[in-house]
């Protein structure tokens, strides 16, 4: 039989366990730490250099949560995290809301990454033009006869808050998504859920279809009709531009950081830094600045 | 009659089997969120913030006990032995009674402006805390008022009649006899409050803690919300879905044994009775 | 008996708990001053908690109202200062301002698209329908599931079955909501797919299922208690007259609780409603309302929990979700009430 303390132990230990636990929390609170906020499609990235930066400089904390580029960039706005990773440019919007509130932003780019186009291993199209890619998006084509498959496409994407979503809105569909795409968590998920699916197509950003390995395959995008197709993965191509949904992975902070988040930007550009973007499979940047 | 107890029969069966489907589910259940999870708490309690998020998670609850069991169990005192069937006293429990059974993303919803925003403490440990705490009142107050309304009334009047002050008979007659039944509704209302995950995404949890982060005002990892980041969020689901497994099972763990204190609590109680 | 906070109607004072309001003075005036004091105190307490119940009620109503009111355009000068050109400027005050008021968009549109590119719409008429589509199925599977355990357990349960029964019951109501969330992902999921030939298990049908399960133990609970309120004499007398238990169940039992019965199914049905981490994790998010249960769905507690963090304060986005935190506690709240009203009336 489980062993029950009973009621009167739990009464009188119960509260003083509680108040010494309280006490010894109250007592020993850590210093302010760093609060990031943001891109769901840079999170294990971010994640490395986090504790990379905590091994570096010791007594300095990161807590990181992912929710999407909005959500980082409405809580930096906020006032509620100190720097945000966001995964495309801030939108006008956000602008506004930062000047209505007195609050200067910068963006630090420091990564260069894809978003890719990923469909299943069995389906026969290889490529796809960024009119029909912008086509069934929007939801005016809905099957794959006319590329070169088969049956009916079914859409995975990303919520509203996340920056791939709004990036590849803005640069491909030009319009609105159709209301029958899915809307997943996490890059992750949407390659997961295309490797599942045979009439799958999903978009997520470049690190996680990596990771994905043989498990999906990625569709080469033709930008100008004629041209060959361009894939994701091509280095030069992301950096000479070749491949249309390129975009800046960005920390964002403050035009007057703390001290510590000006370190942990400074901290993406180091040589730890550089070799862990290379090693997530994205491209480094160069140091540069860049008033949003 | 044959055919009656046939009739009856084919009914108990049918029900019968129901009723041990569902339990053998819930058993099943249970198993396989264990099954797939404690054998690899072992090896990933240092990776994937396992262990952060399970001491974010004993954190909360301390802290939820502290702020609800005090006011939760004064207002049950309040409602049982001051005054039980006053006006004030109908409505307080009316009020109790309806919103112990509001789904917790609205009370995230109140912790967010209330307690986040409007007295400025952030996303912290103690806003989320607070929001716990402030959640698991309601049911915990009714809780433990019907297990002070429990002990037989006979005891609050020979206490009386024997000249004792109204407070003395709390103490000393009624709240020794209800203790196992405040306790175990204390219990069972913190381990409801250990598996809520709403509020937590809307107060402060993060995905991830690297360096010395912690205190009231901190930032904070819990475990159900570690579990549905890891299954939405993990880059590498071949890696994120055992580390969810495995903060699942931590949950259910943490789970069942305070609700196994509650439950051994009123076995006690059970035994005792009859003194 | 099962756990306490289950049980919704609690006892009557018992009898003579109206004590005289006279008693012996106290000769001790220490004590009688200590007894003042704790009182106040534990009175006091209990005032706090009061007034917290009045604050989240007032609170979540404001907030929640906020949406009526129209939101001033942006002025046209901090566009400048924003530094943005004229496209951009166009685009962030059409997002941005110059709404007469959320009331009428919240409830006559299905489109939800807070961030659309030319005019956001917070048309809740889809989410409501996600969680009426997920709700629902819960209620049908539960209610029915639900009330035949309670009649198990209650008519024909040896004493050990019920035994087991009741800590089962209690455990499956204790599985957190992520949990099952989880299990909905990882292993119904891959099921419904193979089992419906669908491209993803992440539909309707999964969440509902789920929140079948999570609302089965408050609709047994209930529903037992209900039935036991039926008066002993009323079953004695029919099987005394030579009906067998299954027309006893049917004639007498199950009429004379059926307010009990209903309330329980409104509970059950008030506790899916509000779950939000296994419709999260499970319905699959699409921004289309659902078309049929093998479709994905949006329920309104997951637009809240995914979208709440990424709207900037006091925006239109916010306002709308505060909106539809507001009809989330307004429907719970009635539904409490009326299952309690049931409860009452019950013999």
């Amino acid at each position: 039989m489980l062993f029950v303390p009973s009621p009167r132990s739990v009464t009188l230990g119960g509260p003083a366990l509680c108040a010494l636990a309280l006490i010894l929390g109250l007592g020993c609170a850590s210093g302010r730490p760093l609060r990031v906020q943001g891109s769901e499609s840079e999170l294990e990235l971010i994640e490395g250099l986090a504790q990379r930066f905590a091994e570096a400089h010791p007594g300095v904390g990161v807590a990181l949560s992912g929710g999407g580029s909005a959500a980082g960039v409405t809580s930096l706005i906020d006032g509620a995290i100190d720097v945000a990773t966001v995964s495309r440019p801030l939108l006008p919007t956000e602008r506004v809301e930062a000047a209505r509130r007195g609050v200067r932003l910068e963006a630090t780019p420091f990564a260069l990454d894809t978003i890719c186009v990923v469909v299943h291993p069995k389906n026969p199209v290889v490529a796809l033009d960024l009119d029909e890619l912008g086509e069934i998006l929007r939801g005016e084509t809905t099957r794959w006869e006319g590329l070169g498959g088969a049956g009916p496409i079914s859409l995975y994407g990303r919520p509203s808050s996340s920056g791939t979503w709004s990036l590849l809105r803005e640069r491909v569909v030009k319009g609105d998504y159709t209301p029958s795409i899915r809307a997943l968590g996490g890059s992750a998920a949407v390659v997961q859920a295309v490797a599942a699916d045979p009439h799958g197509l999903g978009y997520a950003a470049l690190s996680y279809v990596r990771h994905a390995g043989d498990s999906v395959r990625v569709l080469g995008l033709v930008v100008s009709p004629g041209e060959p197709a361009v894939d994701p993965r091509d280095e030069a191509a992301a950096r000479e531009g070749r491949y249309p949904i390129t975009r800046a992975l960005s920390l964002v902070t403050l035009a007057e950081p703390r001290p510590d988040a000006a370190a942990l930007v400074a901290f993406s550009q180091s040589e730890t830094g550089l070799t862990m973007i290379e090693q997530a499979g994205l491209f480094a940047l160069e140091a540069s600045h860049a008033e949003p | 009659m044959n055919s009656a107890s046939r009739r009856e029969r084919l009914l108990a069966g049918l029900l019968g089997g129901l009723t041990a489907a569902l339990v053998a589910l819930t058993v099943g259940l249970v198993l396989v969120i264990l099954a797939r999870g404690l054998p690899q708490v072992g090896a990933l309690l240092n990776q994937g913030g396992l262990g952060a998020a399970a001491l974010g998670t004993i954190g909360l609850t301390l802290i939820t006990a502290l702020v609800a069991a005090p006011f939760g169990v004064a207002t049950a005192i309040a409602l049982s032995e001051l005054g039980p069937t006053g006006r004030l006293a109908r409505g307080l429990r009316f009020g109790l009674g309806t919103l112990a059974g509001v789904p917790g993303v609205v009370w995230g919803l109140f912790g967010l402006v209330v307690f986040v925003q409007g007295l400025a403490l952030g996303p912290s440990l103690l806003a989320a805390g607070l929001t716990l705490g402030v959640f698991t009142v309601p049911s915990l107050t009714l809780a433990c008022e019907q297990a002070l309304r429990a002990v037989p009334q006979e005891e609050r009047e020979a206490a009386f009649a024997l000249g004792a002050t109204r407070w003395e008979v709390i103490t000393r007659n009624v709240l020794p006899r209800a203790a196992p039944g405040i306790l175990s509704g204390v219990a069972l209302g913190l381990s409801r409050a250990a598996g809520e995950t709403a509020p937590l995404l809307l107060t402060g949890a993060v995905y991830s803690i690297s360096g010395p982060v912690f205190g009231l005002s901190a930032p904070f990892m819990a475990l159900p919300h570690h579990v549905y980041t890891l299954v939405t969020q993990h880059p590498d689901p071949a890696v994120g879905e055992p580390l969810a497994f495995a903060a699942a099972a931590l949950l259910l763990l943490l789970s069942l044994l305070i609700g196994g204190l509650a439950a051994g609590l009123r076995a006690r109680l059970r035994l005792g009775e009859g003194l | 008996m099962l756990s306490p906070e289950r049980s919704l109607a609690p006892p009557e004072p018992a009898e003579g708990v109206r004590l005289s309001a006279w008693r012996p003075p106290i000769a001790d005036s220490n004590r009688a001053r200590h007894d003042r004091l704790m009182r106040a105190l534990v009175a006091a307490g209990a005032g706090v908690v009061g007034l917290m119940l009045a604050a989240f009620l007032g609170v979540l109503t404001v907030k929640g109202l906020s949406a009526l009111w129209p939101i001033p355009p942006v002025d046209p000068a901090l566009i400048q200062a924003a530094g943005l050109n004229a496209e951009e400027a166009a685009r962030a005050s059409a997002a941005l301002g110059g709404w007469e008021g959320l009331s009428a968009g919240l409830l006559r549109s299905a489109r939800w698209a807070p961030q659309a590119l030319d005019t956001p719409s917070f048309g809740a008429l889809g989410l409501m329908g996600s969680t009426a589509l997920t709700t629902g199925l819960a209620a049908l599977i539960a209610a029915p599931l639900g009330v035949a355990v309670a009649i198990y357990l209650n008519a024909f349960a040896r004493p050990f079955e019920r035994a087991w029964a009741r800590p089962a019951i209690e455990l499956l109501s204790a599985l957190p909501s992520v949990l099952l969330g989880l299990i909905g992902v990882s292993l119904l999921g891959p099921a419904l797919a193979r089992l419906f030939n669908l491209p993803s298990g992440l539909v309707a049908l999964n969440g509902g299922l789920l929140l079948a399960l999570m609302a089965l133990p408050t609709v047994i609970a209930v529903a037992w208690e209900a039935l036991n309120a039926v008066p002993q004499t009323f079953t004695e007398a029919s099987l005394a007259l030579g009906a067998d238990r299954v027309t006893t169940l049917w004639r007498v039992t199950l009429p004379a609780s059926w307010r009990g019965l209903v309330a329980a199914s409104l509970l059950g049905l008030g506790r899916a409603l509000g779950e939000t981490m296994a419709v999260l994790m499970a319905c699959g998010n699409s921004e289309a309302p659902p078309t049929s249960l093998l479709s994905p769905a949006h329920a309104m507690t997951a637009t809240l929990a995914l979208e709440l963090p990424g709207a900037l304060r006091d925006s239109a986005h916010q306002r709308a979700l505060f909106a539809l935190g507001l009809m989330l506690l307004t429907i719970s709240l009635t539904n409490q009430l009326v299952a309690r009203r049931l409860l009452r009336g019950a013999p």
